[in-house]
């Protein structure tokens, strides 16, 4: 009971700090209204079909991001882990890529996709891409670089027990790790994406109430995501704790 | 008969192994013993294939093969059951059966990282023989344990020897343990980078590992190969 109170005593930290500063005007309190303004908006927020439209249609766009990108970057980094002069074509190419701010292709991507929602879902798709495939190739190469090489090698491990057994679950460890690295950019994609060239989601949301000058709503939104990213965050640590105990040696 | 004919290695321009010779009998224990670097771990993987052989041949190798690391390796996100299933392929019940019968049958569920280094020693070692192996190569395997987990790991393994009767060809630096466990031992010199002496152990099986180092019998092998090694160090 502490340590999960411990867990989020930062944030009760900040947002009480917040909201004395707030209170006492040593803040602009029409620019930086009280967190507890802001959560009360919110919650009336998440009663209003319109925003949770746009809740599900960021979901959605995250969704299909992350569903794109998972096998892609699985397919591609276990193709460069077992062929050396593919990972040799493929991973200069990737460091050379990998620096680029993806907002920076967001033009390129519009020309491609058009301005729908294709185009939203590529951009998250391919940052998410680059940080999964970093992990699982880099994860994929030391399992084959590993003693427990010589064990599969010995033992004539193959077929499903080793893609299922030794592969599948020896990476798992290194995959939940990328993965919240990924969603969290992943979610700051869908949010870029959906600031201009939208109709709906939280980027947009977020992007009209400060067009319409509505502070609290667009601090709503920013809550948000920030409670959305805490719990994908939370969730995936939890994992990533329970499995890395699995892979003490 | 396991024969290594003239076998040749090296790592870049340094000879470990020139023109090798030596012949095992089927279901012995056979134990390796030299200076470190002398090329004993080498001999190993280039029997079990881990290392491609450079020159000479090895002939009548039997295909099925086990290796018992110095670290147990186990893929430590398994259970040593679901460990001792993908390294086998024997039947769940087999298993259990078999970890019952030399008091492990508790450790089956658990992860490696669960285990003292002795416990998983012991499963590394009856995976080896689980395998339904005919040749069991173990590269030093009783090097981290202590006095009394070494003297029940050795009862274990002659046990497991003794039903499955697959050749055994143990590397080690220790003497003792060498002549205890085996048949047959042979020395492989650094500087000669050959085989240059083989021994028949005629030795009281009867006894247990601490009887048997103080027997005179024991002790002239001992002497024996340890001037062996003194000659090898100058």
């Amino acid at each position: 009971m502490i340590k999960k109170f411990l867990s989020i005593l930062s944030i009760l930290l900040i947002l009480l700090c917040w909201h004395l500063l707030s209170f006492y005007k040593i803040f602009d309190a029409e620019f930086f209204p009280s967190p507890f303004i802001v959560l009360n908006r919110l919650a009336l927020l998440i009663n209003e079909v319109d925003f949770l439209l746009n809740i599900k249609a960021s979901l959605l766009r995250l969704l299909l991001g992350t569903l794109i990108s998972i096998p892609l970057a699985f397919i591609t980094s276990l193709i460069c882990s077992h062929s050396k002069s593919i990972d040799r074509i493929f991973n200069p190419f990737i460091a050379f890529t990998f620096p680029l701010p993806k907002v920076a292709i967001m033009p390129l991507l519009m020309l491609i996709f058009g301005i729908g929602d294709s185009f939203k879902i590529a951009i998250i798709s391919l940052g998410m891409f680059y940080l999964l495939f970093i992990n699982l190739r880099s994860s994929m190469i030391f399992l084959k670089k590993s003693p427990l090489a010589d064990v599969v090698k010995i033992y004539g491990i193959s077929g499903k027990d080793y893609f299922y057994h030794v592969l599948l679950k020896g990476i798992f460890l290194n995959f939940l790790i990328g993965l919240q690295t990924a969603l969290g950019y992943g979610l700051t994609l869908v949010v870029v994406s959906e600031f201009s060239m939208s109709k709906n989601g939280i980027g947009n949301f977020i992007w009209k109430s400060w067009d319409q000058f509505k502070i609290i709503d667009m601090y709503a939104g920013i809550y948000f995501l920030c409670i959305l990213g805490f719990t994908q965050y939370t969730i995936l640590d939890a994992l990533i704790m329970r499995q890395s105990q699995k892979h003490t040696h | 008969m396991l024969e290594l004919k003239n076998l040749s290695y090296s790592y870049n321009e340094n000879h470990v192994l020139e023109k090798l010779n030596l012949s095992i009998k089927d279901h012995s224990f056979h134990s390796l013993v030299g200076l470190s670097g002398a090329g004993k771990t080498l001999i190993l993987k280039l029997i079990s294939g881990l290392l491609e052989i450079q020159s000479g041949t090895i002939e009548n190798c039997p295909i099925k093969k086990s290796f018992v690391f110095q670290n147990a390796s186990f893929f430590p996100w398994l259970s040593i059951l679901k460990n001792l299933e993908i390294c086998t392929k024997a039947s769940k019940d087999e298993i259990l059966h078999s970890l019952e019968n030399f008091r492990l049958s508790n450790i089956s569920s658990m992860y490696p990282h669960q285990l003292s280094g002795g416990t998983l020693q012991k499963v590394s070692i009856l995976r080896s023989f689980l395998n339904k192996a005919e040749l069991i190569l173990m590269d030093e395997p009783f090097v981290h344990l202590d006095m009394a987990q070494k003297e029940e790991i050795y009862s274990f393994t002659l046990n497991l020897w003794s039903t499955f009767k697959p050749t055994i060809i143990l590397v080690t630096h220790d003497l003792d343990e060498a002549l205890y466990l085996s048949e047959t031992l042979s020395y492989l010199s650094k500087k000669n980078k050959k085989i240059v002496e083989s021994y028949q152990i005629n030795l009281n099986r009867n006894l247990n590992f601490n009887e048997c180092k103080t027997t005179q019998p024991h002790l002239t092998y001992f002497n024996n190969i340890y001037s062996r090694l003194r000659e090898d160090l100058n």
